[in-house]
């Protein structure tokens, strides 16, 4: 798979964010398609079948992202769907990055990062997880 | 710090970082050149410039809720017209409204008892209750502000034909910080404190508020303030 045919799927409640980092995924070459809460975020998932999925933690007020990730996870057809989970709560959640002291069983999600994220490293991320997932 | 202090830091801190995080991801993509396109530049400027305008409501919201702890006790009560007070209230959101086109009414009864509270009290109950209104109107809707007085009591209702609250929601749309899901679709602006702001007030004064709502079709909020209470705002 080219990296010019992956597809992204956020799910994040913050249209603003979102357009900011589809436009840095786009710079990327990547397909990027968007929903903005936790049910149209599984239906999309369904219908668009991305190749990774940008997760954001606290959506709708609450840690939607996190139980939605683990709803994922319990979904056959996502189990190995690269997840980048973003939060600007990192500090209060006291989660660190994978391999590290994260628990994947907690939570399921791949790699983890706090909101603002570079542009650079937001591509470096999505690419590391993509190549991985194609290994 | 108490828990309940420390879980209100934390909401806070999540309320301020998250649009922040926004304002700077907005700017950054144009400063990187991720929006070659100048027109896309001034979009993302835009969205960056709307979060910073909604940041700066919600501190303006936050120092509301500070003040009114820290003036606890230094309330000053006077008789105050709750007609007027309506009148005035629907004054400064009549640019608002007419932007979104939204109308705005009211039916105040004639010859009631002047209301005694704290006139910063009243004038701020009545302006998150309307700003809650019109903000979740779709153009073309009504805004009704009733006040009256009867048995002992002032009773002020807003009524609106905006999008209404989810059943699940309702009992939670005077906690700090809720937003229900609807009204995080509808619009980004608001940190969820409005009504919890309205609440503090209403409870100090021993009153009571209550909401109804349907769905798509609208809201309507009740205020009561008995006339004579023990302590609270009112003398």
């Amino acid at each position: 798979m080219h990296k010019g045919q992956a597809k992204v799927l956020i799910i994040d409640d913050d249209k603003d964010f979102v357009e900011a980092t589809r436009l840095v995924l786009a710079s990327g070459g990547y397909d990027v398609a968007w929903a903005g809460g936790t049910e149209e975020g599984m239906r999309r998932l369904e219908q668009e079948k991305p190749d990774l999925l940008i997760l954001d933690m606290m959506m709708e007020g609450k840690g939607a992202g996190f139980v939605l990730s683990r709803r994922i996870r319990k979904d056959a057809r996502f189990k190995s769907l690269p997840i980048l989970m973003l939060t600007g709560m990192r500090e209060q959640t006291g989660f660190s990055f994978p391999g590290k002291d994260k628990d994947s069983q907690f939570l399921p999600v791949d790699d983890f990062a706090e909101k603002p994220i570079k542009p650079q490293d937001l591509l470096a991320r999505v690419g590391k997880l993509l190549e991985k997932a194609r290994a | 710090m108490t828990a309940r202090e420390t879980a209100f830091v934390r909401e806070v801190s999540h309320a301020l970082r998250s649009p922040l995080a926004t304002v700077e991801s907005c700017l950054q993509v144009v400063l990187d050149g991720y929006a070659p396109a100048p027109e896309k530049q001034r979009e993302m400027l835009e969205r960056a410039q709307r979060k910073a305008t909604a940041l700066l409501r919600m501190v303006k919201d936050l120092q509301d809720l500070s003040g009114m702890e820290n003036r606890g006790r230094s309330r000053r009560k006077s008789a105050l017209d709750l007609g007027a007070a309506v009148g005035k209230t629907l004054e400064s959101f009549r640019a608002k409204a007419a932007e979104i086109g939204v109308t705005l009414e009211s039916d105040v009864q004639e010859g009631m008892p002047p209301i005694r509270m704290d006139a910063y009290d009243l004038e701020t109950l009545l302006a998150r209750i309307v700003d809650n209104a019109v903000k979740y109107s779709r153009p073309g809707g009504l805004v009704r502000i009733g006040a009256s007085f009867s048995r002992g009591e002032h009773q002020i209702v807003v009524a609106d034909t905006g999008i209404g609250i989810e059943p699940e929601a309702l009992k939670k749309v005077f906690e700090e910080f809720f937003r229900s899901e609807g009204a995080r679709a509808f619009t980004d602006e608001g940190a969820g404190l409005g009504l919890s702001i309205v609440r503090r007030i209403v409870d100090d004064c021993g009153g009571g508020i209550d909401v109804e709502s349907q769905l798509g079709e609208g809201s309507l909020f009740r205020v009561h303030l008995p006339e004579q209470v023990q302590g609270g705002c009112h003398a």
